[in-house]
């Protein structure tokens, strides 16, 4: 048995007796460059050394298991609460679209909820021991970043993020995060029936994180792959109805990318040949929205975004 | 167990499959396993119901195992992992 096998183990063992999975310094560089730019497939063409691929896989292991359980207590008692909400990402997206839920590692569990339900959604959390952290009530993380996160997770309890408004090209929107609550589907894990978005839904949703990571310059093979598999569950008529719903909700410019990757990443690679910065992604966003109007709005969200970030470091509000 | 019964896979188990075998988890109720050798090959039979002999024979064909030792440890196997909550009868 190698080392990499052993340490999961290990930090099996420490998740089942109810102690902390062991922290991120562990991994090596190698590991940490896979996981963080989502390149693990490319890793695998590449011929990237196989210690480093097993310890990632490892990590999604340990992670996950401890990701899902959290995700299915939280959503039960949110559910006995009377609190409507949505389970996004994480590994149930990744049993849904891919069959596996050890594809990515998951830290936390990502949950959506519409804003009046929100501080009910916070009383059943702090009843599974998670708090509000303090600086996620700044006018950044709320009104920017629209998720507030939820910890310390400890062994058995991943942190929470509470996301109340979901990425758009033009900034947030309450808008997608209400569609997505209102057309939940249940998805089935174990014997716990989690509500999820409705698969068109899955396919805006990742058309939209795409976006966003391209607006930024992120790395954004993981919701390519999403994005991908979500619109390959569709047939024909639904991939209409998802067009249709992409145009209501501003999503057009979005879901033509996610629908073809090639270009997106052409488009991606030639813009960041000449625009770098903050102006490369200042352009970047604006290609991806629907008209010039949405792309006013996402410069002027980019614009508040920097200025609300600066005022949280600084303390401010 | 009887031999005509057959089994599968439960909704509860999830895993993942490593160089050695496969690790399980019972989303149920958290805990994880791990097979490796003759336990994760019969657990690569159960991605389709199958029956005690079903996985008797593959001991035997496999692994030339004598088939009353088979039949034992199959069913020790099936056991198991009903006990865990990672097999049901399909």
């Amino acid at each position: 048995m190698n080392a990499h096998a052993t340490a999961a183990e290990a930090a099996i063992a420490a998740l089942a007796d109810g102690q902390s999975p062991p922290p991120w310094p562990t991994l090596t560089g190698e590991t940490q460059r896979l996981l963080v730019n989502n390149r693990v497939a490319v890793a695998v063409a590449a011929g990237t050394d196989a210690g480093a691929l097993d310890e990632a896989r490892d990590l999604a292991w340990v992670t996950n298991v401890r990701s899902l359980a959290s995700a299915t207590r939280t959503s039960r008692a949110l559910a006995a609460a009377g609190v409507r909400h949505v389970v996004v990402k994480g590994p149930a997206l990744g049993l849904r679209l891919h069959g596996d839920a050890f594809l990515r590692p998951s830290a936390d569990v990502d949950v959506v909820t519409a804003p009046k339900d929100e501080s009910r959604a916070a009383t059943v959390l702090a009843a599974l021991g998670l708090a509000r952290e303090a600086e996620h009530g700044t006018l950044y993380w709320r009104r920017f970043l629209g998720e507030a996160h939820f910890g310390p997770g400890d062994g058995r309890n991943a942190p929470v993020d509470l996301h109340l408004v979901l990425p758009h090209p033009s900034g947030r929107r309450r808008a997608l995060a209400s569609a997505v609550l209102s057309r939940a589907v249940p998805q089935r894990v174990g014997s716990t029936t989690l509500p999820v978005p409705d698969p068109i839904d899955d396919l805006l949703l990742h058309a939209a994180y795409l976006a966003k990571s391209a607006a930024r310059f992120e790395p954004a093979g993981g919701a390519m792959l999403d994005a991908a598999a979500a619109a390959r569950r569709l047939g024909p008529d639904r991939l209409q109805e998802a067009r249709r719903r992409a145009t209501s909700l501003g999503l057009s410019g979005a879901l033509s990318l996610a629908l073809d990757p090639g270009r997106a990443a052409t488009r991606a690679r030639l813009l960041a040949q000449v625009l770098t910065g903050t102006l490369g992604r200042a352009a970047s966003a604006v290609l991806a929205c629907d008209g010039a109007g949405e792309a006013l709005r996402a410069l002027a969200f980019e614009a508040g975004r920097k200025a609300a970030q600066a005022a949280a470091h600084r303390g401010w509000f | 167990m009887e031999d005509a019964e057959t089994y599968a896979r439960a909704g509860a188990a999830l895993g993942r499959l490593w160089a050695g075998g496969y690790d399980l988890l019972n989303v149920d109720d958290g805990t994880t396993y791990r097979l490796e050798g003759t336990a994760a090959r019969l657990w690569e039979v159960l991605q389709a119901p199958a029956t005690a002999a079903n996985l008797a024979s593959v001991l035997i064909d496999g692994f030339g195992a004598p088939p009353e030792m088979a039949a034992r440890d199959v069913a020790s196997f099936l056991s198991a992992l009903a006990a865990a909550g990672l097999v049901e009868s399909a």
